[in-house]
């Protein structure tokens, strides 16, 4: 579904990305970790399109996606969150899903018009937002505004948000950053459960148990570069994904 | 081309005020983020206190100038501690509007103090010009040039040397990490938008002994100031004196060319800059 | 909007038949005069709301919109004899292509910049009415522009000159313009607008064209801001330079945020309100803009969400209170 090939980005000399190559599929969850300023967020930005790589290319469904508008990425069904919380903060929660419902679809002109279409367009949608709701557990939330939720509970609401855009397949940017243990395992299972329902993941995160629990495959990177891929196990037994975390230290004499 | 230096040393001139009136505003915007659209009525408020106090009190006018430029920074430690407290990370829109809305007020409030009608400060100075290499220009001009310099370099010092600056400067590039070092930062920002506020009295003063006074001036002020924090970038005061001298410097030189668009330089300026450098001429790039 | 539609209709229903019969009430032609006044100045807040209140871009410009379509009407009438009913569209075509023109530059910019650069090209605006005496005879201003006469041999003749007529084209303007202006902000148009205002970045992820909708706004709200300067123009028989004034803006913001902002009906109200008030309360007009920018100060502190935000939430406490009665 995703297949990224060759990506090379640097800025001022310095090497964010160098020939990363791998791919993703739907119905699995690839999961990119690294220690930090592996270039992984970089790598995201390229991909939804928010920066363009010096070389490589990057093909969503068959299209070629680089030099394309962010906007018209998701449009495409290639929706990510970000490592800093986004959400649409003076609106209250369903109608921020709703918005994000509506926002990246195309109606045809004569349906804008009429306030009766545009009634019932808007009950759908409400409805939509309303399931996305309830299967990312924030329905008891309803009413309230995206700027009042707690950390943990707009990390959700983030990827509530990017669900409202009908993704294909969904990017991730450290969801799991700031949960405490609980909120994580919610995580993992609503991660699973989107999976399960054909759409695929890509998630990059640190979070090493969640990663182990619920990714199909790991794609590691270091200084840039991709240093291992393979299914979770095979790669954490890798001796250069662990020199690349430990610095070189044996696990005897930590 | 002989009148190059003229225009050049006009330019200058002008420049320098528009350098005191933008440091300031650097200072408040990008210390206390900001956009203080009422800035340019400090300069309006300081010329209007020195005509005040020289012309009707019978100050002169260098006790003018200092009650001035202090009444002034009194003027802006009580709008820091009041209003501009409020607006600290407020939105853009709540400040942009807030601040704009103080602008107005103060100018009404000056037009029905001291009426519409451009008045003069008195310069210290007896009239007549000088002509220095073969420059024509009044003593007015020269003590602008030489107090704008004067204070510039008081600010380098201060800011280099003394803790209070150091503080500054640290705040500036850092906020969180200067707070949790245990900076003050409430007295920092009330201390530096006084100074800021007493710098644009001060070209406010000056200003008004060799052009005129009137109320409308503070919005000008404010608009050049803008201009020139744009142009400088507002992360550094240097860039704000660049920025201003630079602004001088071509509007006087626009003047050859089209005497009635002589703003629109400025304008043009930004514009240009603004698609090319976001960050100002002297700004850092991110 | 929803809520302002289903507003009991006998309230609109009510307004509407006022709004029909105004002339035969307040008769004197002055009152009429700011009854004209308040249209044209419904048509600015409301378009100004569109790009201020939903798309959240702010502006200092939109005035400028509005004295670009008064001297494109004007020159159009005094040059080639062109009427309202043409110069209306011309204007805010006019207005929309120089927003169009302007967005490629200002709208790479967020924040402050935009702000001062929307500043700036008003003041340039001005600075072009008042210099390019050729075109605009400067300061001195256009004279003579007639509002149209409608003549149907036989069946009808209408000179609108005669200001009772006025306001009723004017009404019929106006209320086509705040209603296209309603249908655009409840359209998936309006929802991208929102989408920018809230989070631009998200809006960008979510698939929204950011670049697109900014400008969409940004050209829209200045047509019916070019619109409006025709519909002045014709009226007031009379437009200067002095169009261009940052004067002209601050009363359109404090109408959007009076009215509340980011809320169609809100500007409504708050233009009415805004242009019978300083006419009620017969200050010089020094004092009247230091009160003006006292109460916008009051309002973006206090009351961001304006008077209709403010009623809003008098109706919420006073349900909720009912039901804890009830309970």
């Amino acid at each position: 579904m995703l297949e990224i090939e060759n990506i090379g980005v640097s800025f001022g000399g310095v090497h964010a990305l160098r020939s990363v190559t791998f791919a993703a599929e739907a119905n699995h969850v690839t999961s990119v970790v690294g220690p930090n300023g592996a270039g992984k967020t970089t790598l995201f930005n390229v991909v939804t399109g928010f920066q363009k790589p010096d070389t490589g290319k990057v093909v969503f469904d068959g299209h070629d996606v680089i030099g394309r508008r962010p906007s018209q990425i998701a449009s495409a069904g290639l929706v990510r969150t970000f490592q800093k919380t986004e959400v649409f903060s003076e609106l209250p929660v369903e109608r921020a899903v709703e918005i994000g419902t509506l926002c990246g679809r195309h109606f045809p002109i004569w349906q804008t018009i009429w306030p009766g279409n545009i009634r019932r367009t808007r009950k759908t949608s409400a409805g939509e937002a309303a399931s996305i709701l309830q299967a990312c557990g924030l329905s008891h939330l309803a009413g309230k505004y995206c700027s009042a939720l707690s950390y943990g509970e707009q990390r959700i609401l983030e990827i509530a948000l990017a669900l409202a855009a009908r993704p294909r397949l969904l990017m991730l940017d450290e969801p799991a950053s700031g949960l405490n243990p609980t909120e994580a395992r919610s995580l993992g299972d609503l991660i699973t459960g989107i999976r399960a329902s054909g759409i695929g993941i890509v998630l990059i995160e640190h979070n090493m148990k969640l990663v182990m629990s619920i990714s199909d495959r790991v794609v590691v990177l270091h200084h840039g570069e991709k240093i291992a891929e393979g299914d979770p196990n095979s790669v954490a037994g890798n001796q250069r994904v662990i020199d690349a975390y430990l610095g070189g230290n044996s696990l005897a004499s930590a | 081309m002989d009148f190059i230096p003229q225009y050049l040393f006009n330019g200058l001139v002008v420049g320098c005020s528009y350098a005191l009136i933008a440091v300031g505003l650097t200072a408040i915007f990008g210390l206390m983020e900001i956009a203080n659209f009422a800035h340019g009525q400090f300069y309006m408020l300081g010329a209007f206190f020195a005509y005040w106090l020289t012309r009707i009190a019978g100050l002169d006018f260098w006790t003018g100038l200092a009650a001035s430029v202090i009444g002034v920074m009194l003027v802006g430690v009580l709008l820091e501690r009041t209003l501009f407290r409020f607006l600290r990370g407020a939105s853009l829109s709540s400040s942009v509007l807030a601040t704009i809305a103080l602008s107005i007020f103060l100018e009404n409030l000056a037009l029905n103090i001291w009426g519409p009608r451009p008045q003069k400060i008195i310069s210290p100075f007896e009239s007549g010009g000088i002509e220095l290499l073969g420059i024509f220009t009044t003593p007015d001009r020269l003590s602008m040039l030489f107090l704008t310099f004067l204070m510039v370099l008081i600010l380098h010092v201060c800011l280099r040397h003394t803790h209070t600056g150091k503080a500054i400067r640290a705040t500036f590039q850092q906020r969180e990490a200067a707070a949790l070092v245990g900076i003050n930062i409430d007295h920092l920002y009330t201390l530096t938008f006084a100074v800021g506020a007493g710098l644009a009295a001060l070209a406010g003063v000056l200003l008004g002994t060799i052009f005129v006074v009137q109320p409308s001036m503070g919005g000008v002020a404010t608009l050049k100031a803008f201009i020139v924090v744009t142009l400088g970038g507002a992360s550094s005061f240097a860039g704000g004196i660049a920025g201003g001298l630079l602004l001088g410097l071509a509007e006087s030189f626009g003047a050859i060319i089209a005497p009635s668009y002589k703003d629109a330089v400025g304008f043009i300026l930004v514009i240009l800059v603004l698609l090319y450098k976001p960050n100002g001429l002297f700004g850092k790039r991110t | 909007m929803k809520a302002a539609a289903r507003l009991s209709s006998p309230l609109l229903l009510g307004t509407i038949g006022l709004l029909l019969i105004l002339p035969w009430l307040i008769g004197a032609e002055y009152y009429l005069h700011i009854a004209i006044t308040a249209l044209v100045f419904v048509i600015l807040a409301t378009s100004l709301d569109l790009l201020v209140g939903y798309a959240g871009l702010l502006s200092l410009g939109h005035t400028a919109f509005f004295a670009f379509g008064a001297y494109a009407a004007a020159l159009l009438y005094l040059h080639f004899g062109v009427p309202l009913w043409i110069t209306l569209f011309v204007s805010g075509g006019f207005a929309a292509l120089i927003a169009w023109l302007l967005g490629l530059l200002v709208l790479s910019v967020r924040g402050h910049r935009f702000v001062i650069m929307t500043l700036v090209f008003a003041e340039m605006g001005r600075l072009i009415a008042y210099n390019w005496t050729d075109l605009t005879h400067g300061q001195v201003g256009l004279p003579g522009i007639r509002p149209p006469v409608l003549s149907i041999p036989g069946l009808v003749h209408i000179d609108f000159a005669y200001r009772p007529a006025y306001y009723y084209l004017a009404l019929f303007v106006t209320v086509a313009c705040v209603a296209i202006i309603w249908r655009i902000a409840d359209s998936p148009v309006g929802w991208r607008m929102l989408a920018l205002r809230e989070n631009e970045r998200l809006a960008e992820a979510s698939g929204v064209d950011t670049q697109r909708i900014a400008t969409t706004a940004f050209v829209v709200s200045a047509f019916f801001a070019g619109l409006a300067g025709s519909l002045y123009a014709h009226y007031n028989g009379f437009i200067s330079p002095d169009l261009f004034y940052f004067s002209y803006t601050t009363t359109m913001l404090i109408m959007v945020y009076l009215g509340g902002k980011g809320t169609i009906i809100g500007p409504v109200i708050g233009a009415v309100l805004f242009t019978i008030l300083p006419e009620a309360l017969r200050v010089t007009a020094n004092f009247r803009l230091m009160t003006f920018s006292l109460i916008l100060l009051l309002l973006v502190v206090f009351a961001p969400e304006g008077l209709v935000g403010l009623i809003g939430k008098l109706r919420r406490r006073a349900s909720a209170g009912e039901k804890a009665g009830n309970a």
